[in-house]
């Protein structure tokens, strides 16, 4: 890495603990600064893969595929000179749609445009197998030094062409090789599908509900990417003999859990991907079971840091301590975190969407209502408004506070998508005004 | 040059500096400074000559849970045990220096952590020419990592002041500025996780040269001079040690129990960054002082007793202090105790009066 990075790290806990007490946690919120980032550190060489649906549903109707193109385009218009790209057409099979053969080509005012009239030209038919499409990429990446790899993914429909087992296997490939933001368009796409490939290539999911959104999408994906000025960053965990770390997740902006992605450095010392980082900030609860100590003692629970990884090259950009003090002093010992309590219910909000949403499908009204009552109940809580407007969708609301909902009858199959594919995004909870 | 700074501080004050003026982390490396010694001010080329001072800081030794050796106030890197930064119990002694000119006498120091888990307390002992100097911090018990606070702030008060006494200071001059480099020492073992309880102490200096006896201090440790007219010379920064004292309610504390002794002055990033209180006397005859926690003079309180004890345990220097420490240790040793016991004049070879 070249240039300083300005990371700062920040932990929020309460590190007393009442006696006999194990489990300690901590948010430890992680931010890159843009300025300092900008000022000295000369932009990555990045590479960048757009994979587009033109499975014969796009047609239908038309509007998908020309604000597809359209929004290719106003993608393609946003890489910088000199950033190595390609445009795929995704059906069934993958096929290069720019450059004709099977390779990346630097970003200058002629391959923008003869890439633009390749799109021009698409026609829509077939049908949809995105492990195709995920495995043209990684070839694609596979030949290119960029330091950013990242794709964007556009698909109206379900995986149908090929097996849940064979995604799952062209993932496994790709992870860890490039980052990919995924985007369902019009009514048939599949939330799990979507969150499954942003979480194992590190990137976001979204359904956009009018094409119309598409442009704007694919300009703000660009810009994400081109606007990475630190490739590989990984969050380093530190615990002590005897303890187990319980979960590390990625609670803002989005829920992820990263627990079984970490790699063993040494017997204390776990890293989890955490990709490539603008200017930005993040959140992360770490939790930590711990062998108990006397009262008055303290424990260094976890040693965080934000690691930044260049070829052989490992370099600390910060690190902050997770303690725990066990006290007999309650007023201590029982204060909660609000931050934790935050995390702690933004994440059982996800779970209980994804869930509620499960059961619904499986003809479950009972736990679904139980579920999305609870999903309620906790949006209202911590004053997330738009996943409350989601769950409106799907629910009639009887009684926001305590969770009192009836399924609707009709729900329109996007609003179930979107209400899932989102139900991951947190916010932060609100500062206390002193 | 300003491409060197610390990920967590910024930029330095100087773009010059090596080092981040707040943790010590070298800014050409990025190599973290080591946990164990806050940074001191560099000497200055005034004063080409270390210093002869000692503290009771631990060195490097075993984690209490694991075995592995761990620097004091380290985190063990197997079990996460912390390793406090005070020896549990450590002597220290400067002999005397029989030379041509003017001759220093003994001084000496002891401080054991009693019946706590850690001694929170710290001391240390030094001299400048024929001018000795002893200075006793106490980590305030509800504070975070209180042990770190205390050595930081004796060890950077010691090197401050002696420093100021070689640039020519007087003694009350240099004890303001052995004060000040202690409170800005004990603010930067502060954390931006500790929340409202981060690492404080208390601070007491003693001066002694051939004519005069200069205590400075900030919290409720002592300095008793127990030569003849035998009194303490602080006052304690509490309400009731204020009002005993015969001075006004400080600003603020009207409503307060007269009789409260919570400290009303302390060292650490929650202080009031205010000069130490400076007292100067002239002692009739020889005697010795006495610097200590309040580990002792909750069981001596008042200066006549604290006489009869020294007088009984004398002459030398070692000797009156390890007593002192066996006396508050018989009598119930509730906290950390540091005492050091410095004779005036400094040359005395011993203390009794
Ligand atoms: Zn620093
Ligand atoms: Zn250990």
């Amino acid at each position: 890495m070249t240039g300083q990075p300005q990371f700062v790290a920040d932990v929020d806990q309460n590190e007393y603990l009442p006696a006999g007490r194990r489990t300690v946690d901590a948010i430890v919120t992680v931010t890159a600064s843009g300025g300092e980032l900008r000022a000295s550190a000369p932009a990555l060489t990045a590479a960048e893969v757009i994979m587009i649906d033109t499975s014969g549903s796009m047609t239908m109707p038309q509007t998908k595929i020309h604000e597809a193109k359209k929004a290719t385009a106003v993608a393609i218009d946003t890489l910088r000179d000199g950033v190595a790209f390609a445009v795929i057409a995704g059906s069934a099979n993958a096929r290069m749609v720019y450059p004709a053969d099977t390779r990346m080509v630097p970003a200058d005012p002629r391959t923008r445009a003869e890439a633009k009239e390749a799109v021009a030209r698409l026609r829509a038919e077939g049908g949809t197998a995105i492990g195709r499409w995920l495995h043209l990429a990684n070839y694609l990446f596979a030949y290119q030094p960029a330091e950013v790899k990242h794709a964007i993914l556009l698909t109206d429909g379900q995986n149908q062409h090929e097996t849940p087992q064979e995604l799952q296997a062209v993932l496994d490939q790709c992870e860890g090789k490039f980052t990919c933001d995924s985007r369902g368009v019009g009514a048939d796409w599949v939330a799990d599908e979507l969150r499954k490939v942003a979480s194992t290539l590190l990137g976001t999911a979204d359904g956009l509900e009018d094409p119309a959104e598409l442009p704007a999408a694919f300009r703000a994906m660009t810009e994400g990417a081109m606007g990475k000025s630190v490739a590989d960053v990984k969050l380093r965990v530190w615990t002590p003999a005897g303890a187990t770390l319980r979960f590390v997740k990625q609670v803002f902006p989005q829920v992820e859990d990263l627990t079984g992605r970490g790699v063993d450095v040494s017997a204390r010392i776990g890293d989890y991907p955490t990709g490539a980082w603008g200017a930005e900030s993040r959140d992360y609860h770490i939790s930590v079971e711990v062998e108990p100590q006397a009262v008055g003692e303290e424990l260094l629970a976890a040693r965080v840091s934000v690691v930044g990884v260049d070829g052989p090259t490992i370099q600390v950009l910060t690190e902050r301590l997770v303690l725990a003090r066990w006290t007999d002093d309650t007023e201590l010992s029982t204060r909660i975190n609000p931050q934790v309590a935050h995390y702690t219910g933004q994440a059982e909000l996800a779970a209980a969407i994804q869930e509620g949403l499960k059961a619904r499908d499986a003809g479950d009204a009972e736990t679904a209502t139980a579920k999305l009552g609870r999903a309620v109940q906790l949006a209202n809580e911590s004053g997330h408004t738009d996943t409350a407007k989601l769950l409106a969708r799907v629910v009639d609301v009887v009684d926001a506070p305590t969770g009192t909902v009836r399924l609707k009858k009709q729900v329109a199959g996007v609003d179930a998508e979107l209400t899932n594919v989102r139900s991951v995004k947190t916010i932060r909870v609100k500062k206390k005004q002193d | 040059m300003t491409d060197f700074f610390c990920p967590e501080h910024g930029p330095p004050a100087d773009p010059e500096d090596r080092f981040c003026e707040v943790c010590g982390r070298n800014l050409r490396t990025g190599e973290a400074a080591a946990q164990t010694a806050p940074p001191l001010p560099a000497p200055r080329p005034s004063t080409p000559a270390p210093l002869p001072w000692l503290s009771s800081r631990a060195g490097d030794g075993a984690c209490a849970g694991c075995g592995a050796r761990v620097p004091a106030g380290g985190y063990c890197d197997d079990c996460g045990r912390r390793r406090a930064m005070g020896s549990e119990h450590a002597e220290l002694e400067l002999p005397a220096e029989p030379t041509g000119g003017p001759a220093a006498g003994a001084i000496a120091a002891v401080t054991d952590k009693a019946r706590r888990p850690r001694n929170e307390d710290a001391v240390a002992i030094g001299r400048h020419g024929d001018t000795t100097v002893a200075i006793v911090c106490d980590g305030v018990s509800t504070s975070t990592r209180a042990d770190t606070a205390s050595h930081a702030a004796v060890e950077a008060g010691m090197h401050a002041l002696l420093g100021a006494l070689a640039d020519g200071a007087d003694a009350a001059e240099a004890s303001r500025r052995g004060a000040r480099a202690a409170s800005s020492a004990a603010r930067g073992t502060g954390r931006p996780e500790d929340g409202d309880s981060p690492p404080s102490c208390t601070y007491v200096s003693a001066v002694v040269t051939g004519e005069e006896v200069t205590v400075g201090w900030v919290g409720d440790s002592r300095a008793y001079w127990l030569g003849p007219q035998e009194r303490c010379l602080t006052v304690d920064d509490s309400l009731a040690g204020r009002l005993a004292a015969g001075m006004a309610v400080p600003p603020g504390l009207a409503d307060a129990d007269p009789r409260s002794r919570a400290l009303i002055r302390w060292l650490g990033v929650d202080a009031d960054g205010e000069d130490p209180q400076v007292v100067t006397v002239r002692p009739a005859g020889p005697g010795p002082v006495v610097v200590c926690s309040d580990g002792l003079h909750y069981y001596l309180p008042e200066a006549a007793d604290m006489a009869k004890a020294a007088a009984a345990l004398g002459p030398a220097p070692l000797t009156v202090a390890q007593g002192l420490l066996r006396y508050a240790l018989d009598a119930g040793g509730h906290d950390n105790i540091a005492v050091a016991v410095l004779p005036f004049p400094p040359n005395e070879i011993g203390v009794q009066p």
